[in-house]
């Protein structure tokens, strides 16, 4: 399948987390070279799969398929620890000399869709599956969470305007009324703080768990290209996932728009899909 | 020398070309990977029959550079054997990604970069690379037409090489390079991870001498000298990283 050879070229950066202990010029390769094989391609496809699974970061891998290139001896040089980082769009790799314990050195991130062989699958979103076991407790706990945080929302808002001008007078005042601990004044104003952690917490849970519902339930994941035709309108939006959120009974996908011509365009797209008709 | 223990020392250098990685003026030898090295030995030993068929004189130095002297003239070569990809020029790539995260190169071949390299010792000179999967395992053909180069650019040389050359020239570069190599060895539990560290501020090194206990660092002009003592930690790794060096002397040892 691969006759012709993929040999990608990088730049490298120098790489340190404190900045007295930086290293020596001379340890630093010019250039970073890799072959993007197939067999390349499953051990990033496997890392991807884990991070969704376990919804991790970033996996990091021991490889042993990049040559570090260094102007001053115009040559490889070998022994050379590499890593290979995979996040949900990007890799990246790093390396360290022998006598060093740690990476001190690191290439710029590509994007995993830039390094495909083919044109990139695009994946259609079917509402169908919405109606499956599984997709039904991911969305019966959103909508919990989802009317909690309506209720969160309300006594927020109730509250705030009275904190917001309690504050601004505490602060013209400083000395007259000035919200003594434990007066009921200051409950008030730490309640709304409470508050708004919660509702902060509960935000976080809801993306997190729209993130899986899309995942398990669709098999989306971030980087993918989605196509979606609206049921209300018959409209086509084809765009590259970057991040997804839920407002009241929509979950919106946001990302970078597909052009005609197959490529990522500049135009920020949206999709919804809502899931509070099904019942 | 016979060929055999030629190959031997070129082998026992191994260990130290780690220190090329410090080195702002690195050695030439035998850098390849470690599963390939065996083959880039062989490779070297049947270069070596044909240049001592020729009548060529071989010396191989304590950090395991090759030197051939050929026999009509009073020149000498150095030999190299690396991985190297045949890039024209590095300088145009970085250039390129400058301004794009990374370029995809389809007319490179990565596995297939075993390369030969060869240099007059002049101050000037330029390296002249051959690859080895051209030759095949014509030997004899190879070694023919690195010693047709040769002679062709010695042809113009009216002046021998440098005079004082040896074949073991030790200079301050090595020195330093072994400095920072012990640095980022021993870490910072060794006196010479701070060395390192405060020599890279330094502009200029006029001289370095590390012997018994201390390591003597002359900047820019004589007098501006410092000493730095170290223990046996640094003894050991001296002993074997440095050439010339004159072990720490344990007569204190015994009077204790």
């Amino acid at each position: 399948m691969t006759n012709q050879n993929n040999i990608i070229c990088l730049g490298v950066n120098e790489l340190y987390q404190v900045k007295k202990a930086r290293y020596l010029p001379t340890t630093l390769p010019t250039l970073c070279f890799f072959e993007f094989t197939q067999t390349l391609q499953d051990t990033i496809d496997n890392a991807r799969k884990l991070l969704f699974e376990q919804s991790l970061h970033e996996i990091t891998i021991h490889t042993s398929n990049v040559n570090w290139y260094f102007n001053l001896t115009n040559r490889y040089h070998h022994n050379i620890r590499s890593l290979m980082h995979v996040d949900a769009m990007n890799i990246s790799f790093s390396g360290m000399l022998r006598a060093y314990k740690q990476p001190h050195f690191s290439t710029a991130n590509i994007s995993i869709n830039q390094l495909q062989f083919n044109r990139i699958p695009i994946n259609s979103i079917n509402l169908d599956q919405l109606t499956t076991p599984l997709a039904k407790g991911l969305i019966n706990k959103i909508k919990q969470l989802s009317r909690q945080l309506t209720e969160k929302e309300e006594v927020y808002y109730n509250i705030e305007p009275i904190v917001s001008n309690l504050r601004e007078l505490d602060e013209k005042t400083a000395f007259d009324i000035h919200l003594e601990r434990c007066s009921q004044l200051d409950l008030l104003n730490r309640q709304e703080n409470q508050i708004y952690a919660t509702m902060t917490a509960l935000e976080t849970e809801m993306n997190y768990l729209s993130e899986q519902l899309l995942y398990q339930v669709f098999g989306l994941s971030k980087g993918d290209w989605l196509s979606y035709v609206s049921q209300n309108d018959a409209a086509l939006t084809q765009l590259q996932f970057e991040q997804c959120r839920v407002y009241g009974d929509t979950i919106n996908i946001i990302g970078p728009s597909i052009t005609k011509a197959g490529v990522l365009g500049k135009r920020e797209q949206y999709i919804n899909i809502e899931f509070g008709a099904e019942k | 020398m016979n060929i055999q223990k030629l190959i031997s020392s070129v082998r026992q250098a191994k260990k130290l070309r780690p220190l090329n990685d410090f080195h702002r003026a690195p050695r030439s030898g035998i850098d390849v990977m470690t599963e390939e090295f065996n083959d880039a030995l062989y490779l070297l030993k049947e270069l070596f029959k044909q240049f001592k068929a020729h009548g060529c004189k071989i010396d191989i130095s304590f950090y395991g550079e090759v030197f051939v002297l050929l026999p009509e003239s009073v020149h000498r070569f150095e030999l190299a054997i690396s991985d190297r990809p045949y890039i024209k020029n590095a300088k145009d790539l970085l250039k390129k990604l400058e301004n794009v995260q990374f370029l995809k190169l389809d007319n490179m071949d990565v596995n297939n970069t075993l390369t030969v390299s060869i240099k007059t010792i002049r101050p000037r000179a330029e390296w002249k690379h051959f690859s080895v999967s051209e030759f095949k395992s014509e030997y004899g053909l190879f070694a023919e037409s690195i010693l047709k180069e040769l002679r062709q650019r010695v042809r113009y040389y009216n002046s021998p090489d440098t005079n004082e050359w040896t074949v073991n020239h030790s200079s301050a570069e090595d020195k330093l390079a072994v400095i920072h190599f012990g640095g980022a060895l021993l870490g910072p539990a060794s006196m010479l991870y701070y060395l390192s560290q405060h020599l890279r501020k330094v502009i200029y090194v006029n001289d370095l001498s590390i012997n018994g206990n201390q390591i003597t660092v002359n900047k820019s002009y004589p007098g501006d000298e410092t000493n730095h003592y170290f223990g046996k930690k640094e003894d050991a790794f001296f002993k074997k990283y440095l050439f010339d060096y004159t072990a720490m002397s344990h007569e204190h040892d015994k009077n204790n």
